[in-house]
């Protein structure tokens, strides 16, 4: 029973999380600013949960987002896996309070699927200097804004678990 | 490295002498932290790949249109800010914007009776030489919901869909011209390939010269108005960087009509053969914040599909 609510909860905020980055994407449209911060729905999965339960949660919020991008369906589902697997592995060797380790973690696996969805999705640009530069600058400032937010949300998720009486 | 330590590890188990069941289910167990969620996630992702097109198509439409509601539901509650933003303006200021739409109105009804007059010469100069009508449109009008603009793909997320007669490849509009085309329509929501896509081409002319040209959309810089490509310019067109000449459509394609602005070309090039042209094109920096787009919808496509 735990187990479900705490389920149910980590995947209310995960979708929560994703509503408001496509709502800053909405804004931040008018600049031609793209923020890509799909690690963020991994880190509290992985670093907190239990294998199951947080694949589980990893499985539906892929399956959400491939569903509204023209990605083939199941890439996304595919690089959250391998992200999911990067921080199962850093979830023994780095410590979860710190803010510094969960900033790095979340900088590296947004990086790994952001450079894997470019070189997948180049629609012929792949040599051309434009899309690389537009890529970078899209990386750097998605990766600012992730290394600002992924502790935020992370506490944000403990709140939620708080709040619902779970440990 | 995780992966290399994985392998490293897994031949090291291998390497172990001869391997029957009993000593398998014991590797099974003994198998490193490493290596256990690594297999898991790889057989998942072979099953998914198993998984018949169909399956992930049906899979794909059901988290979609799980997801839909709540797009819609936030964009009614911007609606409901906007009308509560404006609400708060003064009376003086609305009786204002009042007068000038009613400027506008008299403008338009001028306009209306001008463009009645010019269809009733085209149809009666159809009649007279014997050619084929015009395709004709119906207007839908439909509010963004949704932007999806990045290197790899520009798309918008609209309010209507299926349920207002939305069908895959029609033309979508807005007050300065071409916006898209319909990529995807869904029970109540459709998504739009915007112009500056760059996965989008459509059959153009430039205004003045009825040769056809192709227009492609192209990767955007950040901070700066979208921009695209076109191709397969004529050499002898000429233009000038301080009066830029108009992209427009072309019937051609059978999504537009004639005469839609797609956007302005400055500077021509020669192409690598070196037997046409190609120019960069500057679309309107509205396409960025439209609200508000109208789906141009083909009658005779309608009539036929429902026949």
């Amino acid at each position: 029973m735990i187990k479900k609510t705490e389920v149910l909860i980590v995947c209310f905020t995960t979708l929560v999380t994703y509503i408001i980055i496509v709502f800053l994407n909405n804004i931040f449209a008018r600049y031609s600013i793209y923020l890509s911060l799909d690690s963020l729905y991994l880190l509290f999965p992985g670093l907190y949960m239990l294998f199951w339960p947080g694949y589980l949660i990893i499985i539906l919020i892929a399956l959400t987002v491939n569903a509204s991008i023209p990605l083939p369906y199941g890439t996304l589902f595919v690089l959250y896996s391998l992200g999911y697997f990067i921080i199962r592995q850093f979830k023994t060797r780095f410590r979860k309070e710190n803010w510094g380790h969960v900033m790095f973690i979340a900088f590296s696996i947004n990086s790994i699927i952001m450079l894997i969805i470019a070189v997948i999705v180049d629609h012929g640009s792949f040599f051309t200097e434009s899309y690389w530069f537009r890529f970078l600058t899209d990386l750097s400032l998605s990766s600012l804004v992730l290394i600002i937010t992924a502790p935020l949300i992370l506490e944000l998720q403990k709140l939620f678990l708080k709040f619902s009486g779970l440990k | 490295m995780v992966l290399v330590s994985f392998f490293k590890i897994s031949t090291g188990y291998l390497k172990t002498g001869s391997v029957n069941l009993q000593q398998t289910s014991l590797l099974l167990k003994k198998l490193p932290f490493l290596g256990k969620p690594l297999i898991i996630i790889l057989f998942v992702s072979f099953l998914l790949w198993l998984l018949p097109t169909f399956f992930k198509s049906f899979l794909r439409v059901s988290f979609f249109e799980f997801q839909a509601p709540a797009w819609t539901a936030i964009s009614y509650l911007n609606s409901f800010q906007d009308f509560w933003s404006l609400r708060s303006r003064s009376k003086t200021e609305l009786i204002k914007a009042g007068q000038d739409l009613a400027r506008l109105n008299a403008a338009y009804e001028l306009r209306n009776q001008q463009h009645e007059a010019l269809e009733a010469e085209v149809s009666r100069l159809e009649k007279l030489l014997k050619l084929p009508s015009l395709p004709e449109y119906r207007f839908e009008v439909a509010r963004v919901i949704r932007r999806d603009l990045n290197s790899w793909w520009h798309q918008i997320l609209i309010r209507k869909g299926k349920n207002y007669g939305l069908r895959e490849n029609a033309g979508v509009v807005y007050s300065g011209g071409v916006v898209g085309r319909i990529k995807e329509v869904h029970q109540f929501t459709s998504v739009v390939e915007l112009v500056s896509s760059p996965t989008f081409r459509v059959a153009a002319q430039l205004d003045g010269d009825n040769r056809p040209v192709t227009y492609y959309g192209s990767v955007n810089k950040i901070l700066t108005i979208p921009q695209g490509y076109i191709k397969d310019v004529q050499p002898d067109v000429l233009t000038n960087d301080l009066t830029p000449r108009r992209i427009i459509t072309t019937p051609f394609g059978h999504i537009f009509p004639e005469g839609l602005i797609i956007g302005h070309v400055r500077i021509l090039s020669p192409s690598n053969d070196g037997l046409f042209q190609i120019g960069q094109v500057e679309l309107s920096k509205e396409l960025l914040s439209l609200k508000e787009v109208t789906i141009l919808i083909p009658i005779i496509n309608e009539e036929s599909l429902n026949k």
